[in-house]
């Protein structure tokens, strides 16, 4: 049993970085927490999320993600906002696959959650309509009595640099999602 | 000679073959402890799960089927999330598998079913994008249902017609193996891309990162970001990649293992106090590698308290079930209600996360004082009026191949330093060499090594040559940071020469007769 785990754990660990889905789950794995790096002058940089809500009386207000995805643990919150709020590129168009194939079938009926993980992590077809039931229900949980008619959700690009004893940002705007209620 | 009356046999102290070999050695005895440290693991895991673990997974109720994106796994079977009375009986399920587990109820049986009803709550909780990397917790219950851990404390020990299963010491040593790898995984990517070059700082980029972007603004955080120099914040790079890459060498040794887990409980509370990242369940998965029993001597006097809780013979199948569903329905109504009390001193949540990581490091920190106050001689002085005044069984025990001409002379070498009067010795072949490794589970022919028998414990092999050199004090003590090697790396060495003694240094024709001084130093 020990010689099986001792093979099993690096052919899964080399399994979860090179399969074309990601992560699988579960998986013996810790976090990598790798990619970001900062040079010699603290220079970093990451993505940022701004939400705006705009109500029928002209005014707006500012939400941050954790109060609208306030029930997630805030480990989850910005993937959640990656998947549901974050315009992404559009799906192909031509299917390379038949939907005959044996791969197409297994796909759309045994594992249906696989597609739908590609469809909704890489693609994007405009905000789906049970997000933007949700985003409605939330804003009247919010805003009690207020009529909520947009949500603007801005995705930037934040760096941090330190000079002159503090850490400056400089915010680089890069997709904006507009959501008429 | 006789353990005390009360100790706790090893698990698994079947006879043990002479012959294995490092590896094997390894597998089944290197992590031997007692039972009742197994217990105390249990109670503590399940605690931890009560109170830092639920509620869990009712809260994807909030969200619609738009958020689902499941990972390759048994999420990807389905199209959508699971019902909500599909998500309440998961959270039903495996609240009232934790308090089975608390009290040890049929323990193995529950804990491989706790096992499975979370892996497929987490599956479901993992589906919307984001996989906490929890893993550890179900290796844990997986590990250490096999490992004995219901046989005290538990239901189980007072139910006579229902014997806990027997139980191996290879679990821990599964375990061991297991976060050793997880460790590693996060260590080797790490080391690949930028976290050792000098010119990059990871750990104070990831740090901006979770300042800023995830808006976790802790005052550790500030202070660290705005006073640590980019040499330091580089240290640090280096500093996380060792530690957690020496995990997997450390797995194949306790002694390591618990050395590179006691300085890991610190790294992980320093991450929780600047970025608000909880990884306290790692230090619930090191905690089963600690021989409490041992490791804090006043253990003892709770001990009876537990074994003989009244309790326990009065637990049912149905009383944990009602529990469970009205911990459930009060998690459904309030949250988490350690939370909910916490909350009145501040925010409850981080206060619970903050004990959850201190916790562990003041064990950690009580463990160190109490072995550094040994190492002073405070302790040492204290056992040696011990040893004085009691039975000369409390006097460690060496022993020695009678016929060995360097075991012999090794046991001289002891004699000249050991002027503290600590040992004791005794041939293999003697009656009383007999009878102490028939109590320790060792055959009697047995004579592949020098064997230190301190209380109820029983070394072997190189680790009983530096437990003796280590009480022989300065300067022969600076070898036993030697045990950090692990125990299948140095055996080899030891297996070697004593495979080649009798040649080496010659084989007597009888056992030593001591002189009349060494007597009363020698056992017949």
């Amino acid at each position: 049993m020990f010689a099986l785990v001792v093979i099993l754990l690096p052919t899964q660990y080399w399994f979860a970085r090179a399969n074309p889905w990601g992560e699988p789950y579960p998986a013996l794995l810790m976090p990598a927490f790798e990619g970001t790096q900062t040079d010699g002058h603290g220079r970093a940089s990451g993505e940022s999320v701004a939400i705006v809500v705009s109500f029928g009386d002209g005014t707006v207000e500012s939400v941050p993600l954790r109060t609208l995805l306030a029930r997630a643990p805030s480990s989850h919150i910005m993937a959640m906002a990656q998947i549901a709020l974050k315009p992404k590129p559009s799906p192909p168009v031509d299917r390379p696959a038949s939907p005959s194939s044996l791969r197409e079938l297994l796909k759309r009926h045994v594992v249906p959650g696989l597609p739908l993980r590609a469809a909704r992590i890489s693609y994007w077809s405009g905000p789906d309509p049970l997000t933007v039931e949700w985003l409605q229900t939330r804003m009247r949980e919010l805003f009690p009595g207020r009529r909520a008619i947009r949500v603007t959700v801005d995705w930037s690009v934040d760096t941090y640099v330190w000079q002159a004893d503090r850490w400056i940002r400089q915010q680089t705007r890069a997709l904006s999602l507009d959501v008429p209620l | 000679m006789d353990p005390p009356a009360d100790s706790s046999p090893l698990v698994g102290r079947t006879t043990i073959n002479p012959r294995r070999g490092a590896l094997t050695r390894w597998m089944f005895e290197e992590y031997l402890i007692g039972e009742r440290s197994l217990a105390v693991s249990r109670v503590l895991t399940a605690l931890y799960l009560l109170a830092m673990g639920y509620p869990r997974y009712v809260w994807l109720t909030a969200f619609p089927s738009s958020f689902y994106a499941p990972p390759l796994g048994l999420g990807a079977f389905f199209r959508d999330l699971p019902p909500e009375w599909v998500l309440w009986l998961l959270l039903g399920a495996t609240v009232s598998l934790t308090l089975a587990l608390l009290v040890g109820w049929h323990t193995r049986a529950t804990g491989l079913a706790l096992t499975a009803f979370t892996l497929v709550g987490n599956s479901f909780e993992y589906s919307l994008g984001k996989i906490n990397h929890d893993i550890l917790v179900l290796m844990v219950l997986l590990t250490m249902s096999f490992s004995g851990w219901g046989r005290r404390y538990s239901v189980d020990a007072r139910r006579a017609a229902t014997p806990p299963p027997p139980a191996a010491g290879w679990p821990l040593a599964m375990l061991a193996l297991l976060v050793g790898f997880a460790m590693f995984s996060a260590g080797l990517p790490k080391a690949l891309t930028g976290w050792l070059d000098p010119s990059t700082q990871s750990a104070r980029a990831h740090l901006l990162y979770n300042y800023y972007v995830f808006e976790r603004p802790t005052l550790a955080g500030r202070l660290a970001l705005d006073h640590t120099s980019a040499l330091t914040w580089e240290a640090l790079d280096w500093a996380t990649v060792i530690l957690e890459l020496s995990f997997l060498p450390a797995a194949f040794s306790r002694r390591a293992m618990l050395a590179v887990g006691g300085i890991a409980v610190f790294f992980h509370a320093a991450i929780y106090f600047t970025m608000e990242i909880p990884f306290h369940l790692n230090a619930l998965a090191y905690g089963m590698f600690v021989d409490w029993e041992h490791a804090f001597a006043r253990w003892r006097s709770l001990d009876g308290a537990l074994e003989h809780l009244a309790v326990l013979s009065r637990v049912h199948g149905w009383s944990i079930l009602v529990a469970g569903i009205a911990i459930t329905a009060l998690y459904g109504m309030t949250g988490n209600t350690l939370v909910l009390l916490l909350g009145t001193l501040g925010d409850g949540d981080w206060i619970r996360h903050a004990l959850a990581m201190l916790a562990p490091c003041l064990l950690v920190g009580m463990a160190v004082s109490q072995w550094i106050v040994g190492q002073l001689g405070v302790g040492r002085r204290r056992r040696r009026l011990q040893a004085l005044t009691s039975e000369p069984g409390r006097h460690p025990l060496v022993l020695f191949d009678g016929v060995c001409g360097m075991c012999n002379r090794a046991v001289d070498f002891v004699l000249a330093r050991d002027r503290a009067d600590v040992f004791r010795f005794a041939a293999l072949q003697s009656a009383a060499g007999q009878a102490a490794l028939t109590r320790h589970g060792l055959s009697a022919d047995y004579s592949d090594s020098m064997v230190l028998i301190v209380g109820e414990r029983c070394y072997r092999y190189s680790s009983a040559s530096l437990e003796i050199l280590r009480r022989l004090g300065l300067p022969w003590a600076l070898l036993w940071p030697l045990v950090l090697v692990p125990p299948p790396l140095r055996d080899l060495v030891y297996d070697f020469v004593a495979a080649h003694r009798y040649r080496w240094f010659g084989k007597l024709e009888a056992c030593r007769v001591p002189t009349a001084e060494q007597r009363v130093r020698f056992l017949g």
